[in-house]
């Protein structure tokens, strides 16, 4: 206690009072943000980017995201969207091809970083080629898709938001789980 | 009536709605039973329809109805077992409710209901109590011909008991079911009999002798079944569902209880046996060609091992020692310091490559000093402070490499303890599963009036948990063979000149990495002559062939299926299914069983299993750039053969290996991976085998032979044709272990279809194929799934399936489909909703849909096609031509279509 009080004065940069304006400043700030929480329903996403495309996945979905390693076939089962297993902390995991599924192109394969999912005991991994990491999203910036996206049947987005000048799509999760599932099962 | 404020309005309309449906068929039933009570079938429906309404009211919480229901159900049952009669007041209460049903259909306004319910509330009450008492108040006659059954075994045991008769008993009443739909298939005939038979042992273990012969008879029927000398009618299946629901009730009842209940239901009992018997008795027909017979037994032989691999467990507890935990906590620990030993080493590395830094400074500054032409006496000074230098940092290196070398010395060691105190961890000592044997010993010898010494040795034996808990089986089997047809009755022994008490011996040892079991008794022994005989009798080998086999040949035929040298079987043994089922287990895990047997002195089996399931030695190659591991102990041979050695018959190329011509195949089209060119003079071949046909498959490359800890894959995924399990390899990258009896059989299957490549020639330019027409498949059984899904792809459809109305509507949502084959009865959505649905969606409403569903009545088939339905089949048509040509009806044939666009 002793030794606090001194250092706080020995400190005259720290000692100085702070401005009335500042204070004021910042406890509307504060009390605004506070009052902004209550309105505004949010969820956390994190952000990907296949190609030149950002996606958005809810971030409880995520169990661990990784740098890439080797991915070994599986005979009888390799499609275009399953590509095989990959070593997840000692443990066979199945790896797909998100690129496959959302129809972007996918130029090199096997770049950025591996990005594993789960859910209710199911889980996947997939290659990103780039991943931002957890963002707050409101939901009130979300748009609806277009709507000859939306009636398609390969549509997998619940929204789409602006973010840094680019328009992210907003997976819903559910679909793509159950395509995994459907998928995954498939034989050639 | 709380529920109802709750009660949503749109689920009572839906409640209404079905009651409205269900009402008239009810009256009319009930009508109809109350003419003839004989009459088992109608109540049987009576029965269904009242349980299908009792689902119903559950979901709208309608509690006096759902009890309603119960009661009444039960009642039925009762009446059934001819234990309750329908008197006039019972039926005038059930009139009754059903008159306050039709008032409730006919009520418009929903908001009625609530009132109306209230208003019979005491109809419904008193109901339900004429119902229970009548079905209480019937004479119970305590037949008491089992006094001497005391039950009072351990209550563990006990336990085991009741979870082992819950799982045959869903077993049973599931595949009963798949039997009733689909017709008469090997693998549920098998399935039944081994739960039959499974529930005969496991009853026999606590003396349960009412069990144990219902269950038998059971057996004997599904037996009579499967070698074609009795067909089931649905009346049979009846009566075995009746015989399963008892089992199952006695899985229900707690230890204590289980006596009184077996008095009560004994009359039941006794009545059900009877009726199986004379079921078999009455459709026996002997003079069935024995041919089919042993179609049939061969199949099974296939079956057999498949069903094994289904049974999976998921979310095991295992019980381990704190001795044992606590030390793999300790060595977690140690790896935690060890690895925090990492940091502080690469900071001292940076040290080194400070001085290096300074070093490469020395050098630049002596060059420039060369160029400055300084004197020679500087330079050598200069030199020397540089060699200084030097040697410095290297001293520092060879320390640093001395402490790595050490760490590496620490840390593999370290994991090498950890390693096998895991695996300890999965070890249990053998005398686990030997509790239950000394007792069956000594009950089943008394029951044969025999004197058995059982003697167990080797009881502390650490055995893997997973091979010990599918050793429990086979052992089982083998000491039950031995006590029934190995030791002979106490009189023939003393003719016989031995001591009048015979010996079952088993021994677990641990011999050269590998765990042995002996199961041996000194009793009569197997007469190989006699042998030889049943086996001609039963056509496995011809006479000549026969006399040719050796003993160790002619023995290795007990382990067929089916085949029992006994003539008759009885409740113990001698059905000729024990000693398969062991072989076939022991077989699953990779291990071999023998049987050794000397006339008259005896008979021993050899069970020689792996120590543990988690470590395999495996033989690593490449196939198409990616590793693969091919388990040592089940490959024959891996050979390197040259170019020139391989020959050519028929555009089939094999090759000559001890006299022996081996077919060769290549490894990445058995796997359906992409065709690698070979390229060198030499070719890796693996040969592999199974009893009948040796293959040569030719892979890209030999790795190199390697212990591999073995991890499960993905459950996700099912079964993966042709690999059993993955593993890592020491960089931690994936390898998929090959499961070569799968692989075996794969390579069967294309060389009957004759669709190999030959290797070393450009493959022909496959045609690119049409899209194939895509078929959903809606059913909640997964057989009616298979076998649909099967008998269309062979057509050349592409087939998705879906288990409800929910998935198969989000699988339609998901891609576009051709054709949609649904059921009708289905949980969470039924066919005709589904239906609905579809026609009313704008996207999907011109989608084919096709009915396949085992309602044949017309007014079931007209509500199907009412609902939108283009076509109407019943399920009793997969096995000709119907389904097939009624899809080719409907959207053409898959070959046709994919012949047209090439002209």
């Amino acid at each position: 206690m002793n030794r606090g009080r001194k250092l706080f004065t020995e400190n005259p940069l720290l000692n100085r009072q702070p401005e009335e304006e500042y204070i004021k400043e910042w406890t509307l700030f504060i009390q605004q943000e506070k009052f902004l929480h209550d309105n505004q329903a949010e969820c956390s996403v994190v952000l990907f980017r296949l190609n030149d495309e950002w996606f958005a996945l809810n971030t409880f979905l995520f169990s661990e995201i990784a740098p890439p390693r080797k991915c070994h076939t599986i005979p009888h089962r390799t499609n275009a969207f399953v590509l095989g297993f990959v070593n997840l902390r000692g443990q066979f995991v199945v790896c797909v091809s998100m690129h496959h599924l959302l129809a972007v192109e996918n130029p090199v394969p096997q770049a950025g970083r591996l990005l594993a999912l789960k859910k209710n005991d199911v889980r996947f991994t997939f290659y990103a080629e780039e991943v931002f990491g957890a963002y707050h999203c409101p939901f009130s910036i979300l748009q609806p898709t277009p709507i000859t996206l939306s009636k398609s049947k390969d549509n997998y987005l619940k929204g789409i938001f602006k973010w840094q000048n680019n328009n992210v799509g907003l997976l819903d999760e559910d679909l793509i789980f159950q395509h995994f599932r459907r998928r995954v099962c498939e034989r050639k | 009536m709380k529920e109802n404020k709750h009660l949503e309005l749109s689920l009572l309309a839906v409640f209404r709605d079905g009651l409205k449906k269900m009402l008239p068929e009810l009256i009319q039933l009930f009508d109809l039973i109350q003419e003839n009570l004989q009459d088992e079938n109608r109540i049987n429906n009576f029965i269904s329809r009242i349980r299908t309404l009792k689902g119903e009211a559950k979901i709208v919480q309608l509690d006096l109805v759902i009890e309603f229901c119960n009661c009444l159900e039960e009642f039925f049952n009762k009446v059934l077992k001819k234990e309750a009669s329908l008197g006039s007041m019972v039926a005038k209460a059930i009139k009754k409710i059903l008159s306050v049903w039709q008032e409730l259909v006919n009520a418009e306004n929903l908001t009625q209901w609530e009132e109306l319910l209230e208003q019979h509330h005491n109809e419904y009450i008193n109901a339900c109590l004429l119902l229970k008492k009548d079905t209480s108040s019937e004479p119970k006659e305590s037949n008491s011909n089992d006094d001497k059954s005391e039950i009072n075994v351990d209550a563990t045991l006990y336990e085991l008991f009741l979870i082992e008769v819950q799982n045959q008993t869903s077993l049973l009443a599931s595949h009963l079911l798949d039997f009733e739909k689909s017709g008469k298939k090997i693998e549920t005939i098998d399935s039944l009999m081994r739960a039959a038979h499974s529930i005969k042992g496991a009853a026999r273990i606590l003396q349960l002798q009412p069990l144990v012969q219902l269950s038998h008879h059971m057996e004997d029927c599904f037996v009579a079944v499967q070698t074609n000398s009795l067909n089931l009618t649905p009346e049979n299946i009846d009566l075995l569902f009746k015989s399963t629901d008892l089992l199952a009730q006695v899985s229900k009842i707690a230890q204590i209880e289980l006596k009184t209940w077996l008095k009560k239901e004994n009359d039941t009992i006794n009545h059900l046996i009877s009726q199986i018997k004379e079921t078999i008795l009455k459709e026996t027909s002997l003079d069935k060609k024995e041919e089919l017979k042993y179609q049939a037994q061969n199949q099974i032989e296939e079956s057999v091992s498949e069903n094994i691999k289904q049974q999976e467990t998921f979310n095991r507890v295992l019980r381990v020692t704190a001795h044992n935990l606590n030390r793999l906590m300790g060595l977690a620990g140690e790896s935690v310091i060890e690895s925090q030993y990492l940091p502080h080493f690469s900071t001292s590395l940076l040290k080194i490559k400070k001085m290096m830094h300074t070093l490469a400074i020395g050098f630049d500054s002596l060059r420039d000093a060369i160029t400055q032409k300084k004197s020679s006496e500087y330079l050598e000074e200069y030199l020397s402070t540089l060699q200084k230098e030097i040697n410095a940092c290297s001293y520092e290196l060879s320390d640093r490499i001395a402490e790595l070398d050490m760490l590496i010395l620490r840390h593999s060691r370290l994991s090498d303890r950890l390693y096998s105190e895991v695996v300890e961890t999965r070890m249990r000592p053998f005398a686990d599963i030997l509790t239950a044997f000394p007792r069956l010993v000594r009950d089943l010898s008394r029951e044969l009036n025999k004197k058995i010494y059982f003697e167990m040795l080797g009881k502390n034996t650490p055995v893997d948990r997973d091979i010990l808990e599918m050793l429990e089986t086979p052992l089982n089997h083998l000491i039950r063979n031995a006590v029934d047809h190995g030791i002979e009755n106490a009189d023939q022994r003393v003719k016989l000149g031995k001591n009048p008490e015979g010996t079952i011996k088993v021994e677990a040892m641990h011999r050269a990495g590998v765990l042995v079991i002996h199961v041996s008794d000194d009793g009569n022994g197997i007469d190989i002559e006699q042998l030889r005989k049943s086996i001609v009798a039963r056509n496995l080998v011809k006479q000549d062939m026969a006399e040719r086999l050796t003993h160790e040949e002619l023995l290795e035929f007990i382990f067929l299926p089916g085949f029992s040298t006994k003539l008759k079987a009885n409740e113990i043994s001698g059905r000729g299914v024990g000693v398969n089922v062991a072989a076939s287990m022991v077989r699953e895990v990779g291990g071999t069983i023998r049987v050794q047997s000397d006339l008259g002195k005896g008979t021993t089996f050899q069970l020689t299993l792996p120590l543990t399931l988690s470590v395999l030695r495996a033989l690593i190659v490449e196939i198409d750039k990616e590793p693969y591991a091919f388990p040592l102990a089940k490959i024959d041979r891996a050979l390197k053969i040259k170019k020139e050695e391989v020959q050519t018959i028929e555009n089939m190329q094999y090759i000559q290996f001890e006299e022996k011509n081996i077919g060769l195949i290549l490894a990445s089209q058995v796997f359906d991976l992409k065709e690698t060119k070979i390229l060198e003079d030499v070719l890796p071949v693996i040969v592999i085998s199974d009893r009948m046909d040796t293959f040569g498959m030719v892979v890209d490359n030999f790795l190199g032979e390697k212990e591999l800890v073995v991890h499960e894959l993905d459950s996700v995924l099912g079964k993966i044709q042709n690999i059993s399990s993955g593993a890592f390899l020491d960089d931690g990258s994936p390898v998929l272990v090959v499961d070569i009896e799968d692989l075996v059989r794969s390579i069967d299957n294309l060389v009957s279809k004759n669709r190999l490549h030959k290797f070393g020639y450009q493959k022909e330019e496959k045609t690119p194929l049409k899209k194939k027409k895509r078929i959903l498949i809606v059913d909640d059984s997964i057989t009616v799934r298979e076998v649909e899904g099967r008998l269309l792809q062979n057509e050349g459809y592409d087939v998705h399936t879906a288990v409800n109305g929910v998935d198969g509507l989000n699988t339609l949502n998901m891609g576009h489909f051709d054709l949609l084959i649904t059921d009708v009865d289905m949980p969470r959505m039924n066919g005709l909703e589904l239906i609905k649905i579809i026609r009313n969606d704008i996207y999907l409403k011109n989608l084919p849909i096709m009915i396949v569903s085992y309602k044949e009545r017309e007014e079931d088939r007209l509500l199907g096609l009412e609902a939108g339905a283009n076509y109407y089949l019943s399920k009793s048509s997969f096995h000709d031509e119907t389904l097939k040509n009624a899809v080719e009806e409907l959207i053409g044939s898959s070959k046709k279509e994919m012949e047209t666009p090439c002209e």
